[in-house]
C-alpha cells in the first residue's frame, strides 16, 4: 500500500514504552551518567515528559528515535542541574588545571555524547544498543527469560519459579532467543 | 557417544551459562568434530556470549518496570 501523504509513517503507543524502550533508553542512559539510579530517573522522565509533548509527535521519527531526543535533552538537563557554581570549580579543578580557556567541562561532556572514553568504549557502547535493540524485537516473554538470565544472571531455578515455567521451556525460550538474537545482530559483530 | 543436532543445541546453549555438565561437554565437542552445521552454530553462539559480556548490558529490574508502568498510566 502506497503510504498516504496526509498520514504519519509512525504513532505513539506510551502504553508499551516501558515494555520496549526501558531497558534501551536505560542503557543509552547509563553510558552518560554513570548511576544506575539517575539513570533510571531519567528514562522515567523521558517518558513522562514524552506524554506531556505527545501533541506534538508528527510521527516522521520512529518512536523510540523520538524518546532518545527527548532522554538526550533530559542527559544535558541532568548535567546543568549539577553545574552549580560549587559544583562547576570541583569539576574543574580535576579537568584541566591552570588554563583559563579551558573552557566549560560539563558542556563538552554533553556535546560529545561519548564522553573522552576511547575507540573500546565507544565500541561497547555500541555493541549494547545494538544487542538491546535486538532483545526488544524478541517476542515479550523469550526477551524477560533472555534478560533474566544471560544480563541479571539468574539462576535457572529461580527464574522458573518467577515465570512458572519447566526448565525444559526455558532451555528452548533461550534456544529460540539467542538463534533470533545471533540472526538479527549485524553480521559485523561477529 | 552419539547426540541429535538438537540435543547438541541444547548443551551449547547451557554451556554458555555455565551449565552442562562435564560429559555433556565431551558428547558436544565430538558431535561439532563430524558437524559442520552445529560447529558453526557454536562458534557463534560462544561469540554472541563474549559480545553479551563485552557490552555490560543492565536492565531495569521487573519489580522497578512495574512501578514505571504505574506511574506511566496515572498519567495516561
Amino acid at each position: 500500500m502506497r503510504p498516504n501523504k496526509h498520514m504519519p509513517a509512525h504513532e505513539l503507543h506510551p502504553e508499551n514504552w516501558v515494555d520496549q524502550y526501558a531497558d534501551y533508553l536505560f542503557n543509552y542512559a547509563i553510558t552518560r551518567v554513570s548511576d544506575t539510579e539517575i539513570a533510571k530517573d531519567l528514562v522515567q522522565e523521558t517518558f513522562f515528559a514524552g506524554l506531556k509533548s505527545a501533541k506534538n509527535y508528527k510521527g516522521d521519527a520512529a518512536e523510540r528515535t523520538w524518546l532518545i531526543a527527548i532522554l538526550k535533552r533530559k542527559v544535558i538537563d541532568h548535567y546543568r542541574k549539577i553545574n552549580s557554581k560549587k559544583g562547576k570549580a570541583e569539576v574543574r579543578m580535576s579537568y584541566n588545571s591552570g588554563d583559563e580557556d579551558s573552557g566549560d567541562w560539563l558542556e563538552e561532556k554533553v556535546a560529545d555524547p561519548f564522553g573522552k572514553g576511547g575507540d573500546d568504549t565507544i565500541e561497547n557502547r555500541e555493541l549494547g544498543l545494538a544487542i538491546q535493540d535486538c532483545i526488544s524485537k524478541l517476542p515479550k516473554k523469550q526477551s524477560m527469560v533472555f534478560s533474566m538470565k544471560t544480563i541479571q544472571g539468574m539462576s535457572t531455578e529461580d527464574i522458573c519459579n518467577e515465570l512458572g515455567i519447566n526448565p525444559s521451556n526455558l532451555w528452548v525460550m533461550i534456544h529460540r532467543a539467542r538463534t533470533a538474537l545471533m540472526g538479527c545482530m549485524n553480521q559485523n559483530w561477529f | 557417544m552419539m547426540i541429535s543436532c538438537d540435543e547438541a543445541a541444547d548443551i551449547c546453549n547451557k554451556k554458555q551459562y555455565k551449565e552442562a555438565s562435564w560429559w555433556q561437554v565431551q558428547k558436544l565437542r565430538f558431535h561439532i568434530l563430524i558437524c559442520k552445521t552445529c560447529n558453526l552454530y557454536s562458534t557463534k553462539n560462544t561469540k554472541f556470549t563474549s559480545l553479551c559480556e563485552k557490552a555490560k548490558l543492565q536492565v531495569i529490574s521487573n519489580e522497578d518496570k512495574e512501578a514505571m508502568k504505574k506511574e506511566l498510566e496515572k498519567k495516561l
